[in-house]
């Protein structure tokens, strides 16, 4: 864990950034509150576990909360965000690499597993300055071609058909090799 | 019964006529282990008309070698990249990673190799020689103390992998709460779906682990040059066998903590449904317990990466005592192999071991032999599959997001995976950037629908009456337990905080995962 970003201080601001230490009660929260409301008409066996697990959640949080409310207040911390919300190079990155992949899953359907997949992984190392022609082009191919063999030629597992897949069908009797 | 050193000998023997599968078992138990998503049971289901038509003792000591080999297996990632093969191994990642990264990947596959191998034969001796007392064990516990032992087990991660109490806390019960999203046990009514059909079975657990552990992994990773904190160091550590032999010489040095929590292992193993997920668990929090130095622990402790493997290959004899003795499957493995044991007319329970007591025992001898096999086939590999750690992470991070992607896809076959997968993958990085134990979300996801059954089944005897959750001595001295540790470590946190504004020195002692 890094734990030096939730507990972040610099020379400038000697308080501890807690803003980001919000995030994840924040999300819990709304996800209890969200299960609270969708399961209020059902049967109490239909109700109870989420109600045994959500309410001391809940009760965590306003913990959580108030311990942050004391520091804040003390003035040894700072409802900032910190490093999780600067935007950075290695920031911009990482959304273009979750872009990627999303993308990746959007154009599966189409493009199938192994054409998808080798786009998303060239993609990816272009991202991330890989710049060696040899490595863009053979790590990507022996990695789909890994997993063509894999997934879909060994073992028949149920994954999206696309044109390569369509073309190298005929090679495949009965579903497999 | 089976009696006289005669008999186990010549079991043993005839287990060894078995390794022309128990070899090719094996490795193929390690393979599938290393890839999530490839869980033994997948496997042992695809392969299951080639079970069937093996003799009976052949396709069992198929499965077992398949079994145990997939949980020594399933380490090396968690150790490597921080991605476990499976949600049982998740405890390895925090002092196996940790060794990682300071460049002590060799060291730390060998001793993962070692410890799972020397639980794994400890703890099947143990079962060959108590095997009818044990199989009496699970059925003391009640659904009761079912509960109670998840809720133990999950706030002991919470302690354990975090310096902030009420933050590990927030994130177990986060992730139990997911856990119970999908359709009710009783009604079938769908509960928190957001109103996706592909969430009616529940939060996919493939998905979920590699969203939380490898793909968040992933997105912190390839800040650094490569996985472990000096590349030249560990360049020079990987170069030849030393790490492998200073893994063996720690796991000889540390052997009590080797064999009491791969005791404890066999212990959970033998508990219907708790499972490897729980056992790691208690075995690290035991191991750091009893520890000279528990401020180790997470930073690249041996004691820790012993205490989370030895007990993982205990949980594989454990598992099978129940399926043998009473006929109740321990596991989802452990079911798969029920099914071919009744096909092949084996009548499981306590005739089992009057009747065909050549079968029962002759499980537990080839899980014997499989394990021997690992030790010349996994130690000296450690060497060769610890260099990955100097692949630069611009080329390893794409890989493992890739990998990884289709991974999660191939469980289910629904591209909807890919996207839990990466929601997962954002909680993950939110966690580990604001300090919320990614491992205790993976744990409470795990156990959430476990949790869901045992806790509506004490309701249901109890008429809907919470009272009855207390009402099980077992259970309330678990309750009292749960109380004093939580207690026991608020107050350490306080002292731990306390330090921290008295002396920069003592930021040393928290734990940094």
């Amino acid at each position: 864990m890094d734990d030096h970003l939730s507990r972040e201080t610099s020379p400038g601001a000697p308080k501890r950034a807690l803003g980001a230490d919000l995030l994840i009660p924040a999300v819990a929260g709304l996800f209890a509150l969200y299960f609270f409301w969708d399961t209020w008409n059902l049967k109490w066996e239909a109700r109870i576990n989420g109600i045994l697990i959500g309410v001391p959640l809940l009760g965590l949080i306003v913990l959580k909360i108030a311990s942050m409310a004391i520091a804040i207040t003390e003035g040894r911390a700072s409802m900032r965000l910190g490093s999780i919300a600067a935007w950075t190079p290695d920031q911009r990155r990482r959304l273009v690499l979750l872009a990627v992949f999303a993308g990746f899953a959007m154009l599966i359907g189409w493009l199938g597993v192994t054409l998808s997949l080798f786009l998303a992984l060239l993609a990816s190392l272009w991202i991330l300055d890989v710049r060696s022609p040899a490595l863009l082009v053979l790590l990507p191919a022996g990695t789909a071609a890994l997993v063509y063999v894999l997934f879909i030629a060994v073992l028949d597992k149920r994954m999206p058909y696309g044109p390569v897949e369509n073309l190298l069908a005929p090679l495949l009797v009965g579903g497999g090799i | 019964m089976l009696s006289g050193w005669e008999n186990y000998g010549t079991l043993l023997i005839a287990s060894f006529t078995h390794l022309w599968i128990i070899i090719p078992a094996v490795v193929l138990g390690i393979l599938v282990g290393a890839i999530p998503g490839f869980s033994a049971q997948n496997t042992l289901l695809i392969l299951l008309p080639l079970t069937l038509v093996m003799d009976i003792d052949t396709s069992m000591a198929f499965m077992v070698s398949v079994y145990c080999a997939s949980h020594m297996g399933a380490g090396i990632p968690a150790i490597l990249i921080n991605m476990p093969g499976t949600g049982g191994h998740a405890a390895t990642c925090l002092d196996g990673f940790a060794m990682t990264k300071q460049g002590r990947s060799q060291e730390a596959l060998a001793i993962s190799a070692f410890a799972s191998v020397v639980g794994g034969l400890f703890t099947t001796i143990l079962a060959i020689a108590f095997l009818p007392f044990l199989s009496r064990m699970g059925l003391y516990l009640h659904s009761v103390d079912m509960v109670v032992i998840m809720v133990f087990g999950l706030c002991l991660i919470a302690m354990i992998a975090t310096d902030d109490l009420v933050k590990g806390l927030i994130a177990g019960f986060f992730g139990l709460l997911m856990g119970v999203v999908g359709t009710d046990f009783i009604y079938g009514t769908p509960r928190a779906t957001f109103g996706f059909i592909e969430l009616y079975e529940g939060v996919p657990l493939v998905p979920a682990l590699i969203g939380l552990l490898a793909i968040s992994e992933a997105l912190v990773m390839f800040e650094r040059e490569s996985v472990a904190l000096s590349s030249e160091e560990a360049r020079q550590k990987v170069s030849g066998w030393t790490g492998t032999f200073e893994g063996i010489h720690q796991c000889i040095r540390q052997w009590w903590i080797l064999a009491w929590t791969s005791f404890i292992g066999l212990l959970i193993g033998i508990v219907p449904g708790a499972g490897a997920s729980i056992a790691s668990f208690v075995a690290y929090a035991q191991a750091r317990l009893f520890s000279s130095d528990p401020q180790s622990f997470g930073r690249g402790s041996p004691a820790g990466l012993i205490a989370a493997e030895s007990s993982n290959n205990g949980v594989t004899s454990g598992t099978l005592v129940p399926l043998l003795a009473i006929g109740v499957p321990g596991g989802t493995t452990a079911a798969v192999m029920a099914v071919v044991l009744q096909y092949n007319g084996v009548l499981l329970g306590p005739r089992l071991f009057t009747d065909r007591p050549e079968t029962a025992y002759g499980i537990f001898f080839s899980m014997l032999a499989a394990y021997i096999v690992m030790v010349f086939l996994v130690l000296p590999l450690a060497r060769y599959v610890g260099t990955i750690v100097l692949v630069p992470t611009r080329v390893l991070v794409p890989l493992i997001l890739s990998l990884t992607v289709v991974a999660s896809l191939a469980n289910r076959g629904y591209v909807f995976d890919i996207y839990v997968a990466l929601v997962f993958g954002v909680i993950g990085y939110i966690c580990r950037r604001t300090g919320y134990n990614v491992i205790a979300v993976l744990i409470g996801v795990l156990l959430g629908p476990l949790f869901e059954q045992y806790l509506l089944r004490s309701l249901r005897l109890g008429q809907g009456d919470l009272q009855i959750l207390f009402s099980s001595s077992i259970g309330n001295t678990l309750w009292g337990l749960l109380v004093l540790s939580l207690a026991l470590q608020w107050w350490k946190g306080r002292r731990m905080r306390r330090a921290l504004r008295n002396g920069p020195a003592a930021k040393e002692t928290i734990n940094p995962y």
